[in-house]
């Protein structure tokens, strides 16, 4: 259903991929890991590889977690978007298929946080 | 002749009625050109009833009275240095938000109103929302005044103006105004004086005001429930607007339940922040944020419904998800304060051990089991000299721009984010509800001024981290930001107390 | 359970003589008081009556002055010069 409006509406999304200078937005959340509470936003070059990311930015975000020490990437289970998802470590973010806003998260069966609370 | 008295109902009508016309040498339609594109049909704009009888020269009276009273109260309590006797100056946290994020609500809410006073063609209406104009911009006048006292001793209070337009936190309420402010006039009424007046804002104003006493602020006691009692004639336009639309035509039904469907969602987001006032920025407790949410929600909210249900109209969709979160989103907004404070203009701590009695014993397992063990965890950090404060921008939902701190009603361990494609680009969000929002209005949403993408687009004086990001905010670590206990406000408060600390150290003492 | 109505004041001296007005002429109410206000709720339907306030303060009371100390209400309003009533139910 389109919008009720008293002439013609049409505006680009604010956050549109041109505004960002070739990176891309992402997002990316460890599950059960609330300690920081919310999915972090980074602003990335799509050529970056996930690996890279993973060491060089959302390791040092969480290195006051006991249980970052305990992170194996072959145990983990992703998803983007929500959905199922095997990305190759050493491809690029692009050749992995994540584009701009897209949302990664990962778990690691059996860690669960600080007494399994999900922190 | 004896001349007989005219009843308060004749004399009203006969004060009320007649006063407006059918313009001539311009069509109705052109002289009130935005009252009917939303698809509501008015057939007879005389059925309008106003609730409250009260005529111009009562409403001046009345309002002058309680001005007096207001500005009595205020000078004695500036005389009397009336902050010194607050419970605690962690208190004012919640005055400072209140200061930064409602007051210009108050004063936004006087811009809408002063919009539809003029767009609706019914002259009782148009009325209604004229006088809720001026009684939106007195709320901005008296609680800036209020707050002026309190602005000569503590930090955060200096530069709202500066702060709305950038501060992340200030995106929240600004972008819900903007949103009503930019619909329908019938959308307008319905959003701010329905959905958010009468259904929501009981919530804060009742228990958070009657705390404010509890915590000796007689300042914000006085203004808050001056300001409330203007807001119950308020709330019964709001009920006034949707009965009588929804008794004009049937079509109104589904345009009506879809505003009330959108709005109650979004000022329950709006509201939920807040709740973390009453929780957790109160020293001396009233009443929690689930207690609120069962008396003026599940009691008096259901009860308003069923009313309305004669009318066609159900409970706004996702009610119960909100009831189900009462137990958990006060706790997680202000994880998101205590981790985020190096970029805003207000405090943040640990609570205290009293305090997270007084939670246990409000929330139970849903404390102690999910939310106890994040604390205790920030506590050792702090023991430790490692302090924790997030460094990274968080996800923010598109449509009500509150950091995804959010979880799954049924998983509160697992994160709660919602996906939409619109013209091959990706948008996220905290809730069903705000994606349904968007998914009905993509055109508007796609436009929202999000604080980390405006950030990360280098529109935030080029900061690219949260500490380049609280400099171009004029936030200081210590002076207006960062934890309560490193900060000059408790460093002066002890000054100003004889080096004695007056936090509450019991949750005896911290009860009525 | 039947779904309340609900009306609420400043809990102080000028609005004494209402609440207790309201509490007399309401069987059904109960009064919960906090920290500087009261919360009346009845179930169904609420009246204040400006004959009890006069009784109550021993003397004229204009009803539209409760305004003054009123902090909140809910139900459908029917106002007149003797009696302000909070209600559920067709108008």
């Amino acid at each position: 259903m389109g919008m009720v409006t008293i002439g013609a509406y049409d505006f680009p999304p604010a956050d549109r991929i041109e505004n960002y200078g070739g990176d891309i937005n992402l997002y990316c959340c460890w599950e059960h890991h609330l300690l920081v509470p919310c999915p972090a936003a980074y602003r990335l070059p799509p050529d970056i590889t996930l690996r890279d990311f993973l060491e060089q930015m959302f390791k040092p975000d969480h290195d006051h977690h006991p249980e970052m020490k305990l992170l194996d990437y072959a145990k983990l289970r992703w998803t983007l978007d929500s959905k199922p998802w095997q990305p190759a470590l050493d491809k690029s973010l692009r050749d992995n298929g994540v584009t701009h806003m897209s949302y990664l998260s990962f778990y690691q069966p059996g860690l669960d946080g600080i007494a399994g609370s999900g922190v | 002749m004896a001349v007989k008295k005219a009843s308060l109902k004749e004399k009203y009508r006969l004060m009320t009625r007649g006063l407006d016309w059918e313009t001539t040498y311009q069509p109705m339609d052109k002289v009130f050109p935005y009252d009917k594109y939303e698809g509501i049909k008015i057939k007879d704009w005389d059925k309008w009833e106003d609730p409250f009888r009260l005529t111009m020269d009562a409403y001046w009276k009345y309002q002058a009275e309680k001005e007096r009273k207001l500005y009595a109260i205020l000078d004695s309590f500036s005389q009397n240095n009336g902050q010194l006797n607050l419970s605690d100056a962690r208190y004012l946290t919640a005055i400072k938000l209140w200061m930064q994020g409602i007051t210009p609500l108050e004063y936004a809410a006087h811009r809408g109103f002063s919009h539809v006073g003029r767009q609706f063609r019914g002259a009782g209406a148009r009325v209604a929302c004229q006088m809720q104009a001026l009684d939106e911009l007195r709320h901005a006048q008296t609680q800036m005044h209020a707050f002026s006292h309190y602005n000569k001793y503590f930090s955060g209070f200096h530069q709202a103006n500066h702060m709305r337009d950038r501060a992340w936190y200030l995106s929240i309420p600004k972008s819900f105004f903007e949103d009503a402010m930019t619909a329908g006039p019938f959308e307008f009424v319905t959003s701010i004086s329905f959905a958010f007046e009468y259904v929501l804002t009981n919530l804060l104003f009742m228990p958070f005001v009657s705390g404010a006493a509890y915590n000796g602020d007689v300042a914000t006691t006085t203004f808050g429930f001056s300001a409330q009692s203007d807001e119950s004639r308020h709330m019964t336009l709001g009920l006034e607007v949707v009965k009588f639309v929804l008794e004009q035509h049937e079509d109104n039904v589904p345009i009506m339940q879809r505003y009330i469907d959108k709005w109650f969602w979004r000022g329950y987001r709006l509201l939920a922040l807040v709740g973390t006032m009453m929780d957790y920025m109160l020293p001396k407790k009233v009443m929690s944020w689930a207690e609120a949410w069962g008396v003026y929600w599940e009691e008096n909210g259901l009860a308003l419904f069923n009313d309305l249900s004669r009318y066609g109209i159900r409970l706004p969709k996702y009610h119960e998800i909100a009831t189900k979160e009462k137990l958990h989103i006060t706790h997680q907004a202000w994880m998101v304060f205590y981790t985020a404070c190096p970029a805003t203009a207000f405090h943040a701590w640990l609570p205290q051990p009293y305090e997270m009695d007084w939670l246990s014993e409000k929330y139970g397992e849903t404390f102690d089991r999910f939310y106890r063990p994040r604390f205790e965890k920030f506590g050792d950090l702090e023991k430790a000299g490692k302090r924790f404060y997030t460094n990274r921008l968080p996800l923010v939902c598109q449509t009500c721009q509150i950091p995804d701190f959010f979880t799954e009603v049924d998983n509160p361990m697992k994160q709660a984010v919602r996906h939409s494609e619109w013209r091959g680009m990706k948008f996220n969000f905290c809730s069903d509800g705000c994606k349904d929002i968007f998914v009905n209005e993509p055109e508007k949403f796609c436009q929202a001024y999000i604080p980390p993408q405006q950030i990360y687009q280098g529109n935030a004086g080029g900061a690219r981290t949260l500490a380049e990001y609280a400099a171009w905010l004029r936030c200081g670590m210590g002076t207006e930001s960062g934890d309560y206990y490193s900060s000059d406000d408790y460093a002066n408060w002890l000054k100003w107390h004889g080096e004695r600390d007056t936090t509450p150290s019991s949750s005896a003492a911290a009860q009525p | 359970m039947q779904d309340k109505v609900f009306i609420s004041f400043q809990n102080n001296d000028e609005a004494r003589p209402v609440i207790d007005a309201i509490m007399e002429d309401n069987p059904t109410a109960v009064l919960s008081e906090m920290p500087a206000m009261v919360k009346i709720d009845a179930p169904m339907r609420l009246v204040v009556r400006r004959e009890t306030i006069e009784k109550n303060l021993g003397r004229a009371f204009d009803l539209q002055s409760i305004h003054i100390n009123l902090i909140s209400l809910s139900g459908n309003i029917d106002e007149s010069e003797d009696e302000f009533i909070l209600a559920w139910g067709r108008r």
